[in-house]
């Protein structure tokens, strides 16, 4: 369960003008001052409707996160991280 | 001493209180177990102090480095009572009213906590750039508002408040913004336009709009046109291409110092290379280089003194090429090397006749008083050495002759026919009677006739160097025409040439006639004269001899209404 | 999953070096261009190719400043942020050369210039991004060995603690050491100390220093109450020392940053100016 994070402003108003909090920010006080008392389930279901695959593979800059399959990752830690 | 000792608690409003009765000499309070009221906390001292009990009442002193408050005062000793509070580190004691045989009652409470470690961590440190003052939103936007305003908003303001040129000088100086025209400057202006350098608005008349041809002839007016003007119904396609090409597409500024004079071949070629099948009638062969590709030259040649009539021929052509100046004159007769009498017997060089104009381009013109009359007399008379007839106007030398011997005729009288001496009268006499008249202008004539005969004789006088025109009368002389310059759409510098012998280009000292062609052709220029990007040869591009805008053919463009 | 690849691919190396290839491919055709045309006097920003180059050299420094808002856009699926962080970097370092040409080599005083020269900054700040990115990470796992910035702090802090209670039977210098060692624990701080690494004041090497001279005269009791405070201190310096080594390796990967954007929105106005200003004075 997470507390709904207060309305965020658009992209471009954070980026230029500092108007509100910025991606990844929802942590700051100031966001969590604002934060509505009712909360709501959060869990990942690895953006199944959303067409590209999981976004947050995807919007990683330098290609750190990765997704692996459950049976994948034990042939990765078999081999020592490779 | 007994004291009472009470450790106090707080939770909340809730109080606990922990009393204990202590008996010692004397009640010491410190970190270390061994004292009598134990105060556990690493900023208190080992023992940090002592309550005495003396006569006068209860003192407290204070040992090693700790610091004592009492009521707020730092104190080293002193004495307290009750109700006075006694600050030692975290700790606050307060003296209250013993009970019955108790020396001292004292609450201590521990009244400074040291807080979470973790929470006072995090917010003691600054992990991060981000929390540090650093801000790129704020360094961005700075630079930019900054930037925009120093290269945009201020330049266009700058231009603005410069306005149009106010003059219409053909000198333009001053007014204009030095910071415009460097921070806009895109490139090295050249030379000559530097003076209005600051006021950009002297060429760029309007923003957005290109250099128009009127900014250039606000000076430039009268820049001559590169082929004859012609009026509007017989324009040709050359001349709509001029018409319709800016100044500026072929001079451009702002690329260095040198950068306005066009001297790269390729501009000229571009054109020059088709305009035999494009312009045939303009009859301009094909040149496609230099010296790869430039036709041999043609020289302008007179082909009818006459009617004064030149003619362009090939240096090359099958046709041998003759001038036809209507004189007759040898150049090897003239440098003979044993000299000639009236020159002190040194042999002749090429200075001694063609003499170079003031600015070393080209010579003067061959005149009979500058050249010749030196040595090429105009005697008439081999008794009168000293009279000469005056030379170009050849009816005049008939009359100015007779005209000669009539007047010694009428001074001095006719001579008798065997002597040979003018007899010579006294003044006073009178002239002789009219019978003698008649004898007087037989003699005239005879003299004159004489005397002509010497003039215009063939091997003495003036048909020894002139062509006879038998067809006007016995004594009179073709006009002669000659040329100072023999290649016309170039532009030789004999100044520039000066190290070089005369006869290493010209073969005058194998010249007879005046027919004989003595300029040289491509083949002598080409011995030092290369292509443009020539490493073992002077580095030639077509504007070192020809000129493009010629004022022989009129403006350029119709001078432009000049702005007020 | 649909088809991710399940393995790291550095965006260095992303789709066989695709980017690289196709930077190298607009370098090359670039060269090609300013060597065909010679216009007179001197090859120049205002020729055909001259303008060209320009301009495409001005799509890609709005394309380039378009990442900025791209990488954070989460949800966008025009293509993975990989592909686009790779683009970014090689297009950027063709830029420099299809920029280069644009100039003709002409240089000066002036706005022109300016925007070559911060176009130039631009990139080297970038440059150093890529070299920090591939640089740092590396050197951070290294030096965490497993554990990251909250265990370190939390760890510290129970540390902290331990002192505190160590310190008790310890004379009263020595405490006071030991006070400070716990009250002023310095991490971080301001952008030159986090880089640097400089931590002139740390209380915790002062109080090891100073206990060194206080255990040499040291009663055999408070020897041992000092041993015990001693081990503690080393444990809370080696624990500081990586946490700020970590502090200084973030840091690293981010201070390159506040160079790179700042002085591309000054390019951005540079550029501005300079397109407007060549055709304002044509």
């Amino acid at each position: 369960m997470a507390a709904t994070p207060p309305e965020k402003p658009g992209l471009l108003s954070w980026l230029l003008f500092g108007m509100g909090y910025g991606p990844g920010e929802d942590k700051s006080p100031e966001a969590i001052a604002r934060r509505t008392g009712s909360k709501h389930a959060v869990k990942c279901d690895m953006c199944k409707d959303i067409d590209g695959g999981p976004a947050c593979v995807r919007a990683c800059p330098t290609g750190a996160a990765i997704r692996v399959a459950p049976e994948q990752f034990i042939n990765v830690m078999r081999q020592g991280g490779r | 001493m007994q004291a009472e000792v009470t450790f106090l608690t707080r939770r909340g409003t809730a109080v606990m209180r922990r009393p204990h009765t202590i008996t010692a000499e004397s009640v010491r309070f410190g970190r270390g177990t061994d004292n009598e009221v134990p105060l556990a906390d690493i900023r208190v001292g080992l023992t940090a102090a002592a309550l005495h009990q003396r006569a006068d009442g209860l003192f407290i002193e204070r040992l090693g480095d700790s610091l004592l408050h009492v009521n707020g005062e730092t104190t080293d000793a002193r004495l307290v009572g009750p109700g006075d509070e006694i600050r030692i580190g975290p700790y606050k004691i307060v003296l209250s009213e013993p009970p019955q045989g108790i020396g001292a009652a004292l609450s201590v409470e521990f009244v400074q906590p040291l807080g979470d470690s973790l929470q006072r961590l995090m917010t003691g440190s600054r992990i991060g750039l981000d929390q540090t003052g650093l801000s790129k939103r704020r360094a961005s936007w700075v630079l930019f508002v900054v930037l925009t305003i120093v290269g945009l908003g201020v330049p266009i303001a700058l231009y603005s408040v410069e306005g149009p040129v106010k003059q219409s000088t053909s000198s333009p100086a001053g007014g204009g913004s030095t910071f415009l025209s460097i921070v806009w400057n895109p490139g090295q202006l050249s030379n000559p336009h530097r003076y209005f350098a600051r006021h950009c608005a002297t060429c760029h008349r309007a923003a957005f709009a290109r250099v128009e041809d009127s900014a250039c002839l606000t000076c430039h007016s009268g820049i001559g046109n590169h082929i004859q003007s012609a009026t509007e119904g017989d324009a040709g396609p050359v001349h709509r291409h001029l018409q319709a090409t800016r100044c500026a597409e072929c001079h451009k500024e702002h690329r260095g110092l040198q950068s306005l004079v066009i001297r790269e071949g390729a501009l000229c070629v571009g054109c020059h290379r088709s305009l035999a099948e494009t312009v045939p009638k303009a009859e301009i062969r094909e040149v496609r280089g230099f010296p790869g590709g430039h036709p041999q030259f043609r020289v302008t040649l007179v082909s009818d003194a006459v009617k004064k009539n030149v003619e362009r021929v090939d240096l090359g052509s099958d046709s041998k090429p003759a001038d036809r100046p209507n004189l007759v004159f040898s150049h090897v007769a003239h440098l003979v090397p044993e000299g000639f009498p009236a020159l002190g017997y040194k042999p002749m060089v090429c200075s001694d006749c063609h003499v170079p104009e003031p600015s070393g381009q080209g010579f003067l013109a061959i005149t009979y008083k500058g050249q010749c009359q030196r040595c090429h007399t105009l005697k008439f008379d081999a008794k009168l050495p000293w009279e000469e007839v005056p030379h170009g106007d050849d009816a005049r030398v008939q009359t100015d002759v007779e005209g000669f011997y009539a007047s010694a005729a009428l001074e001095h009288g006719v001579p008798p026919p065997s002597s040979t001496e003018i007899e010579r009268r006294l003044p006073g006499i009178n002239p002789a009677p009219p019978s003698e008249a008649l004898g007087r202008r037989a003699w005239v004539r005879e003299q004159t006739a004489r005397a002509l005969g010497i003039v215009f004789d063939e091997k003495r006088g003036c048909f020894y160097c002139h062509i006879p025109d038998r067809a006007s009368g016995p004594f009179r002389v073709a006009p002669v025409m000659m040329l100072t310059r023999f290649l016309a759409p170039a532009r030789f510098d004999h100044a520039k040439h000066a190290p070089i012998e005369c006869g290493d280009c010209h073969g005058a000292r194998h010249s007879e006639a005046s027919s004989d062609i003595l300029i040289p052709g491509i083949e002598r220029c080409v011995t030092c004269h290369g292509a443009e990007t020539a490493s073992f040869n002077v580095q030639s591009t077509c504007t070192l001899c020809h000129v493009f805008h010629r004022q022989e053919f009129g403006q350029m463009r119709q001078v432009m209404a000049v702005e007020k | 999953m649909r088809g991710r690849r399940s393995r790291h691919e550095s965006f260095l190396i992303y789709a066989r070096f695709r980017y690289l290839k196709i930077a190298c491919a607009a370098a090359v055709v670039s060269i090609v261009l300013y060597l065909v045309d010679s216009p007179y006097p001197s090859r120049y920003g205002g020729s055909w190719v001259g303008y060209t180059l320009g301009s495409a050299g001005a799509f890609l420094i709005l394309w380039l400043m378009w990442f900025g808002y791209r990488k954070r856009s989460y949800l966008k699926n025009q293509g993975n942020l990989v592909a686009w962080l790779s683009a970014h970097v090689y297009l950027g370092l063709s830029l420099l050369v299809i920029a280069t040409l644009h100039t003709g080599f002409h240089f000066g005083w002036n706005i022109h210039t300016l925007a070559y020269g911060l176009m130039c900054l631009v990139i080297a700040s970038g440059g150093f991004g890529v070299f920090s990115y591939v640089r740092y990470p590396r050197l951070m796992t290294g030096n965490r060995l497993g554990i990251g910035m909250p265990e370190m702090l939390s760890r510290i802090a129970s540390l902290n603690d331990q002192l505190r209670t160590a310190a008790m039977n310890v004379d009263d210098r020595t405490a006071r050491l030991v006070e400070r060692a716990v009250e002023t624990t310095l991490l971080g701080g301001s952008f030159w100390r986090q880089l640097s690494v400089y931590y002139p004041n740390c209380a915790t090497a002062a109080a090891l220093a100073g206990i060194s001279e206080i255990q040499a005269n040291a009663t055999p009791e408070l020897a041992m109450a000092m041993r015990q405070v001693r081990v503690l201190l080393e444990d809370q310096g080696q624990l500081l020392t990586r946490a700020r080594q970590d502090i200084q390796y973030k840091a690293m990967m981010d201070i390159w940053l506040y160079f790179h954007v700042p002085l591309s929105f000054a390019l951005l106005a540079a550029l501005l100016a300079h397109v407007i200003a060549v055709f304002y004075l044509w």
